[in-house]
């Protein structure tokens, strides 16, 4: 995976994570790699791995059980939970950028629609 | 116990200070870069540490004792220069450090030689200088040590080649080793370091938390470097 | 230190496989100038001198431009990097020497006694006899046996090998470690062999002399009976003494040598 290394990497980790939660790739109850194997999987380091489970299971997205591994949270909310907020964030970024060239909101909506067809 | 630690460090050579007044820990689990531009003084400290030359000046400690010929059972040091004899071969090579490195794995080192596409019969004097860099990363990373020091492990390694490197780096940090690299290919390393130090003109300018710069200032280690050494 | 000697062997196979083959050549050519005799027998002389020449001259450089190669070249990190302390590596590299020696010793020691024999079988006898009567005499005119004259010499010879070796080996090492030059260092080394070479006879003749060595060489050839001297009379020189004096000197030397580069490997070596 490519970085943009002027952001936190692990952040952006758990991104591809959460991608891989929403689209079902990874299920809720799922084992997680090792952090050894995300390190490896990734090309980053075993430190960042470890940060990376760790600020997921701050976020409610994972939890350990000692000596067995790091496991998805179970609850069916969180995987829509996730999605929303991805995509809120995705709408953000490209309403900043559109707008940021001068179109107004119609302008967004009459973009989206003509996609539609 | 801090793996490392280094106490005003100097090195001069005539009037020249290719080391100046470094203090540096090492911890163990972590992987260092030693970053900054050819002459700065990355080789040469490396090369204090592993006691190819004495300091000027200063102190270093080896897993809690001053540093001695002992040091070097727990450390290993892969240099730019080519140093291994003419006249071995690359399975001598590895008989060689399985008779003087407790810590040395044969097994991992036929596994590196097979991936760096090597063959234990080959001549070291019959190597390409591509092959002799491999063959270097294979004997250095066969060891169990505690603190190894890598310099510009990318040098002379081909595209393809690089992320096999990276990747055997990876796999062999672990919470009871730590690992220096330095290297000015730093956009191929970003990824997999957790601290940087930059050292310019032999002095040490910053030590810091690669993913804390990227959080707090917004950059890349790259676009540091560049600020650094401009 | 017996791994670093293992390796200085692998490292010196071909080589030594070649002076093995110059050896035999050499008793080769020295066999047929003794079987042609006459003005023949020069080339077996040269030969037999070559040789022993040979055995004690090889080890000697052999030891000492590999170790100078080993500060000088980037294979010397090969070394540097083990766990070994500097007195490990430099004794595994003078005793290897010394192993170097007595091998080629030994060979030559066989190729002498088969001549010896061959000489008999060729009707040197008249010459050989002649050899034995001196050969037992001279060790009673010094008091002492064949048997002991012969392995005085032999020590003695090994004792003074070693020593160069040792302050060879000190003169690179002091080169390499205290003096920071970049080019010319074996013009250096070589240099400072010889200030170290002269100063250890300077001071080996003043202790000599306190042994009394010069007075009893005067006294010796003012006795006139020394002028008279036949073989089978006693040598009233305690020849004997002076050796043991001077080997033991010399055993003082090789360790000074031999502590000096150990501690200089371990403190101040910059390769």
């Amino acid at each position: 995976m490519q970085f943009n290394t002027r952001e936190p990497i692990y952040l952006q980790v758990i991104d591809d994570i959460k991608k891989k939660i929403v689209t079902g790739k990874i299920r809720p109850g799922d084992k997680l790699p090792s952090t050894r194997t995300l390190s490896e999987e990734y090309g980053i380091n075993a430190n960042t791995a470890a940060r990376i489970y760790k600020e997921m299971e701050t976020m409610g997205l994972c939890y350990t059980k000692r000596g067995l591994g790091t496991y998805v949270n179970e609850s069916k909310d969180m995987v829509s939970e996730i999605k929303r907020t991805m995509a809120d964030k995705y709408i953000s970024q490209f309403m900043d950028e559109m707008l940021g060239l001068g179109y107004s909101i119609d302008e967004l909506i009459e973009f989206i629609e003509k996609r539609r067809g | 116990m801090d793996y490392v630690a280094t106490h005003n460090l100097t090195k001069r050579f005539s009037q020249n200070r290719a080391v100046d007044d470094a203090n540096i820990t090492l911890e163990k689990g972590k992987v260092y870069g030693l970053l900054g531009p050819n002459g700065s003084g990355k080789s040469t400290f490396m090369k204090m540490v592993a006691g190819l030359f004495h300091p000027s000046k200063g102190k270093i400690e080896v897993m809690g004792d001053p540093l001695s010929y002992r040091s070097k059972e727990y450390v290993s040091f892969m240099t730019t220069e080519q140093y291994f004899y003419d006249y071995m071969t690359v399975g001598m090579v590895g008989r060689f450090h399985r008779d003087f490195y407790a810590d040395f794995d044969p097994n991992t080192y036929e596994e590196l030689i097979g991936e760096m596409q090597l063959s234990m019969d080959m001549k070291v004097k019959s190597l390409s200088s591509g092959m002799t860099a491999k063959l270097k990363i294979a004997a250095t990373m066969a060891r169990d040590a505690k603190v190894f020091m890598l310099d510009e492990p990318l040098n002379g390694i081909d595209l393809v080649a690089r992320d096999a490197i990276l990747s055997a780096i990876i796999r062999k940090a672990d919470p009871d080793n730590c690992i220096l690299i330095s290297s000015h290919l730093i956009d191929a390393m970003e990824n997999i370091l957790d601290d940087v130090i930059f050292i310019k003109e032999g002095q040490i300018v910053i030590c810091g938390n690669a993913e804390n710069i990227r959080e707090e200032r917004g950059k890349s280690i790259v676009d540091l470097y560049k600020e650094v050494f401009a | 230190m017996g791994k670093l000697m293992k390796y200085e062997l692998f490292r010196r196979s071909k080589l030594l496989i070649s002076i093995l083959i110059v050896l035999v050549f050499m008793e080769g050519a020295a066999v047929y100038g003794l079987y042609r005799g006459g003005e023949w027998l020069i080339l077996f002389f040269i030969m037999l001198m070559g040789m022993a020449f040979a055995a004690f001259l090889v080890p000697l450089l052999d030891a000492v431009v590999n170790y100078y190669s080993d500060f000088k070249n980037t294979h010397g990190y090969m070394l540097f990097l083990t766990p070994q302390s500097g007195y490990s590596l430099i004794g595994s590299k003078a005793v290897f020497a010394l192993i170097e020696l007595l091998s080629a010793l030994a060979l030559v020691a066989v190729f002498y006694t088969a001549n010896f024999h061959l000489a008999g079988a060729f009707g040197y006898t008249d010459e050989l006899a002649l050899l034995r009567t001196v050969f037992q005499q001279i060790p009673q005119m010094l008091g002492t046996s064949t048997a002991g004259i012969v392995s005085l010499g032999v020590t003695s010879g090994i004792l003074q090998f070693f020593n160069t070796i040792m302050l060879a080996i000190f003169a690179v090492t002091l080169t390499k470690t205290l003096l920071s030059q970049k080019s010319f260092n074996w013009l250096i080394a070589l240099l400072m062999y010889f200030a170290l070479a002269m100063g250890i006879e300077t001071v080996n003749g003043l202790v000599l002399t306190g042994f009394g060595f010069v007075t009893d060489m005067i006294s010796f050839s003012q006795d006139a009976s020394a002028v008279t001297l036949e073989l089978g009379d006693e040598i009233k020189l305690d020849i004997i003494k002076y050796i043991l004096v001077s080997m033991g000197l010399y055993v003082i030397w090789i360790g000074a040598a031999f502590t000096g580069s150990g501690m200089l490997l371990n403190k101040r070596v910059d390769l």
